[in-house]
């Protein structure tokens, strides 16, 4: 039998002396590898061990962490991944003029709902998408009268007839909401989210065509107000959402949103820009996002009341757009809040919506919350 | 493509095109006096894949390969390269998945949820291997599975396990199999496919922990041989029982065994069984007649005591489900008792719409089927460790030098420390010295 | 193996009962499974109108970069000059500099396309699918950045990792013939 080579060699033994030897190797020869070997493998055994020791810990540190949900996903992404406006949505109490004196449900029957507006006898319309409810706040339940299709805009006339605008279409329905006529001789995309009645005339705000038109009484459109015409000094107007908003004020000009421009424009009724105001800004003195306000009325005063998407809010400019207060803060609109900072979108729908009544008192609209509430001036308000 | 895919993308191409027309609003974009065009939203499809029959033709054929060349051909070199073409193929091309140790999850959710279809090849991820194991044993292991080739790859020292810890860990990979079923049966939860060591190292990509477990898994992969087959994977278990019946399985002689005990130390992975041929056969019987009696007399314990246990189990194993975890977290959202924030899955489930008592009743549901499903897998995980503790114990000695029936992963490297083998392959032997095999010392 | 007789027959018979037994097994449930196989191939897609934009996206997928990008439908834009996606809340200027832009890898590219509008587009080897853009827009804008699945990069796992830790579920198996989600229903169109 041939003995390996190696063994001999390592301990410098010879062969001729080893073949001198029973079969049986010496103790000694064999002790420097088998103890390496023998060294190895304890090594190997516990450096194995603890690493797999050190690994399970880790990895169940890790595990644990991401047990933990939020807190662990907010480690995971850094601080300049969070999106967070929290800090506008909290408002200045002390900034609050009006308060909350009654409130009302919006029907069920109505849908969706889309636009309010104060009839100057009284009474208050909100427009739905599946008709309109007529609420009487001096007391007694409301009506709904379900359209075929959609509404969103309405105006009041001092008559008690109610206009409704549709999708290509607008509606004339009596004081009992029963329908008498429907104007539809207007331009392809046609989408009124606008309406305000003035003498015989009615001036909507077409969001589709992103322009002003002047109707009669009739429903003969008599002019277009608002086209984008550098001539004129008219910028056009940049409706990116379909909320555009226009309100005849007492000084006689129009008042028209300017959404995209973060401002409130004025034109006459014969199409001549006269002058604007508002700042893009997310502070409470500015339009915040990328298009606001979405809807607004005027006071006798000429006072403003405007409203914002995004972050729910509803304020007072005076008549030359300086900010002079709140009628509600996102803290009023908390299912609002809630739902903008879960990210899911709804560009329809999400506006707010006011309207100012004959007494001055402000009427708001809260499609998420589907309520109206009627906001009365604080007494120790100042002015 | 088929007649049924053209309506399809035709009828899809007309819904697409008559959207806005069906009332669906979308509120216009501005109107460009430039005539700017709007981009569109690109939309990549996936690769048109290796269709799944492709994957399950190289797994056949892979299959066939490996049985022939554990049982025929019995050339450790051939099932090297045959092992390395497999990691290459399943491991860094197709990037781990689909896996048969995978497919046994798909399974489980296919069985236990009437609406959860297999897909084809998934399936046949999940049979091939069982039945070649059934018929040839686990060729399988060694010739096609790229997490068992990566870590015949790294070994280089193998050291043997002692035998209580053996067969101690051999435990875990069927409470693995017994948690990763009952959690793809009642929620579709697959913790095999996240809990993958390899996988990340197949995809060069994952979780800083799976890589380092990976790795960590490799380091001791030099030394202890398979690690991962021998104490995690859960198709491992399934294979062994399978392999148990097989009719023809790798032996270590090409002939007949004279005990010549020279492939002794041969096996890395502790997977030769003998040494029966010294015990006397009164007392190898009395040995088969005790286990048999522990196991029966373990077994109604086991069952019933394990059944309780996957009970208990099955019921924890909701507040993982995304149901059970939605339910806690608003019933802790009412109570007052969640800090730091309302969790997304409470915000969702609110802009959602759902209702409250919706959300508890499918969180009820999810706790009902889960029962009984741990229950079963628990019982019938008793009844393993009941045979397990009776093997441990009374560890059955086989009087030739065989491959183990169970824990054989047809790896060939057993083959040339036979002497039988070496005469067959016409090499002169060389017997080795003191603590050799007689593989090493006849290496080439 | 060839061992005692006696006992090979009693051994054989029962490894030929439970092979047998156990072909059966394998061979119905895969049988039985494979009966219930949907036709078409089906990847993973998210729907965003369930999105939350909760940012697991951008860490929970299995590869190092997500495959999960945000896409913008032009169609819905407004193609305002102050993007509530592209720019901080209260930016100091309306340009391009980085510390006005809201992603915090500058993935988002704004282009002067005719007075006043602009046009966003993202640059998808930069964007993580972390979804901050995407909640900007939605909170204050239309909506037309949204999360989706880019199917050139996701390797269609068996399980989607980050489908499982979504807490609203907003992962679902769409046709491989029509793997997007899409808002808007195409874009360019009036």
């Amino acid at each position: 039998m041939r003995v390996a080579e190696g063994a001999a060699g390592k301990d410098g033994r010879t062969m001729s002396e080893d073949e001198t030897r029973p079969e049986q190797v010496e103790p000694a020869a064999r002790k420097t590898p088998e103890n390496r070997r023998a060294f190895l493998r304890t090594a190997a055994w516990g450096g194995g061990i603890a690493g797999i020791g050190g690994l399970a810990g880790y990895a169940a540190h890790r595990f644990a962490k991401r047990q933990g949900g939020r807190a662990s996903r907010e480690a995971a992404l850094g601080e300049e991944f969070k999106y967070d406006v929290s800090r506008f949505q909290k408002s200045d109490p002390s900034l609050l003029r009006y308060e909350e004196a009654e409130r009302w449900p919006v029907a069920e029957a109505a849908g969706e709902p889309r636009n309010i507006a104060a009839g100057p006898a009284g009474g208050i319309c909100v427009a739905g998408d599946g008709g309109i409810q007529k609420i009487d706040p001096e007391g007694g339940a409301g009506w709904v009268k379900q359209l075929r299709s959609a509404v969103y805009a309405v105006a009041m006339r001092p008559s008690g007839e109610i206009l409704t605008g549709h999708r290509g279409e607008i509606s004339v329905l009596d004081g009992g909401g029963a329908v008498r006529d429907v104007w539809s001789d207007f331009p392809e995309g046609f989408l009124p989210t606008g309406m305000d009645v003035w003498g015989g005339e009615v001036f909507v705000a077409d969001a589709g065509n992103r322009v002003v038109l002047r109707i009669d009484g009739s429903g003969r459109t008599m002019g277009v107000i608002g086209q984008r015409d550098p001539g004129r000094n008219v910028r056009g107007f940049v409706v990116p959402s379909p909320y555009f908003t226009v309100r005849m004020a007492p000084d006689g000009l129009l008042r028209v949103t300017n959404p995209g421009a973060h401002r409130i424009e004025a034109f006459t009724v014969d199409g001549d820009f006269e002058l604007a105001w508002g700042k893009a800004s997310f502070a409470v003195e500015g339009f915040c996002g990328c298009c606001n306000p979405v809807s607004f009325d005027i006071f006798a005063d000429g006072s403003f009341v405007t409203c914002e998407k995004g972050l729910p809010r509803v304020k007072l400019y005076d008549s030359h757009g300086e900010f002079t207060g709140l009628v509600a803060g996102p803290e009023a609109f908390p299912d609002y809040v809630k739902a903008a900072n879960a990210g899911t979108p709804d560009s329809r729908g999400t506006g707010i919506y006011a309207a100012v009544d004959p007494t001055g008192d402000v009427v708001v609209l809260d499609p998420m919350g589907r309520n109206v509430r009627l906001m009365k001036r604080k007494e120790t308000a100042d002015a | 493509m088929s007649r049924a895919r053209w309506i399809a993308v035709a009828a899809g191409i007309l819904l697409a095109a008559g959207g806005p027309l069906c009332g669906v609003e979308r509120f216009p974009p501005p109107e460009f006096t430039g005539g700017h065009v709007l981009p569109e939203t690109t939309v990549p499809g996936p690769e048109p894949r290796t269709a799944g029959w492709v994957d399950v033709t190289v797994l056949l054929a892979g299959l066939v390969l490996a049985a022939w060349v554990s049982l025929k051909l019995r050339s450790r070199a051939a099932m090297v390269v045959l092992s390395l073409g497999a990691l290459a193929y399943f491991g860094f091309w197709r990037r781990g998945c689909v896996c048969a140790i995978g497919s046994v999850q798909n399974v489980a959710r296919g069985v236990a949820d009437a609406e959860y279809a297999v897909p084809l090849a998934v399936a046949a991820f999940f049979v091939l291997p069982l039945v070649f194991a059934l018929i040839w044993g686990r060729a399988f292991c060694a010739g096609v599975c790229p997490h068992g080739a990566i870590q015949d790859l790294v070994l280089v020292k193998p050291v043997k396990v002692p035998r209580w810890l053996d067969a101690g860990l051999r435990v875990v990979p069927w409470v693995y199999l017994g948690l990763a079923v009952l959690l793809a049966a009642t929620g579709g939860l697959f913790i095999i496919c996240k809990y993958d060591p390899f996988v990340g190292i197949f995809r060069m990509s994952g979780s800083r922990a799976m890589l380092l477990t990976g790795a960590g898994l490799l380091v001791l992969g030099m030394f202890v041989g398979r690690p991962y087959c021998r104490y995690l994977c859960p198709l491992g278990v399934l294979l062994g029982v399978s392999s148990r019946a097989a009719k023809w399985r790798p032996t270590v002689t090409p002939g007949a065994c004279t005990q010549c005990r020279l492939c002794e130390s041969a096996c890395p992975f502790g997977a030769l069984d003998y040494g029966s041929s010294e015990v006397p056969e009164q007392e190898r019987l009395a040995t088969e007649r005790k286990r048999v009696l522990v196991m029966l007399l373990a077994a109604p314990v086991a069952v019933l005591g394990f059944g309780w246990l996957g009970g208990k189990a099955g019921l924890a194993t909701t507040a993982w489900h995304p149901d059970g975890k939605l339910a806690a977290l608003v019933a802790a959202g009412e109570k007052g008792e969640l800090k730091g924030g309302i969790p997304d899955e409470v915000t969702a489930y609110r802009r959602q719409g759902a209702r409250r008592d919706e959300v508890y009743a499918r969180a009820a549901a999810v706790e009902n089927r889960a029962l009984p499903i741990g229950r079963v897998i628990g019982g019938l995980l008793g009844l393993v460790l009941a045979a397990k503790a009776g093997q441990a114990f009374f560890p059955k000695r086989s009087r030739d030098y065989q491959t183990d029936p169970e824990h054989c992963v047809s790896c060939t490297r057993c083959f040339s420390a036979c002497p039988y083998e070496l005469a067959r392959r016409g090499i002169p032997i060389e017997t080795p010295e003191e603590g050799k095999t007689m593989g090493e010392a006849n290496e080439k | 193996m060839p061992e005692n007789d006696g006992k090979l027959t009693r051994r054989g018979l029962l490894h030929s009962g439970m092979r047998g037994a156990g072909l059966l097994g394998f061979g119905g449930a895969a049988g039985f499974l494979a009966g219930r196989e949907e036709r078409s191939r089906t990847v993973w897609q998210i729907d965003p109108d369930k999105c939350i934009q909760c940012g697991l996206c951008a860490t929970e997928c299995v590869l190092e970069v997500s495959a999960v990008k945000c896409v913008h439908s032009h169609g819905m834009c407004g193609y305002c000059e102050l993007c509530t996606g592209y720019f901080e809340p209260e930016p100091i200027a309306l340009d391009e500099g980085a510390e006005n832009q809201l992603c915090p890898t500058g993935a988002i590219e704004r282009a002067f396309v005719e007075d006043p509008y602009y046009e966003y587009r993202i640059k998808e080897d930069l964007c993580v699918g972390c979804g901050k853009c995407v909640k900007g827009c939605n909170m204050f804008g239309n909506g037309s950045l949204y999360l989706q699945v880019r199917h050139d990069r996701c390797i269609d796992c068996n399980v989607c990792a980050i489908a499982t830790a979504c807490p609203s579920q907003a992962f679902r198996r769409v046709p491989a013939t029509e793997p997007y989600l899409l808002r808007g229903k195409g874009d360019g169109e009036k």
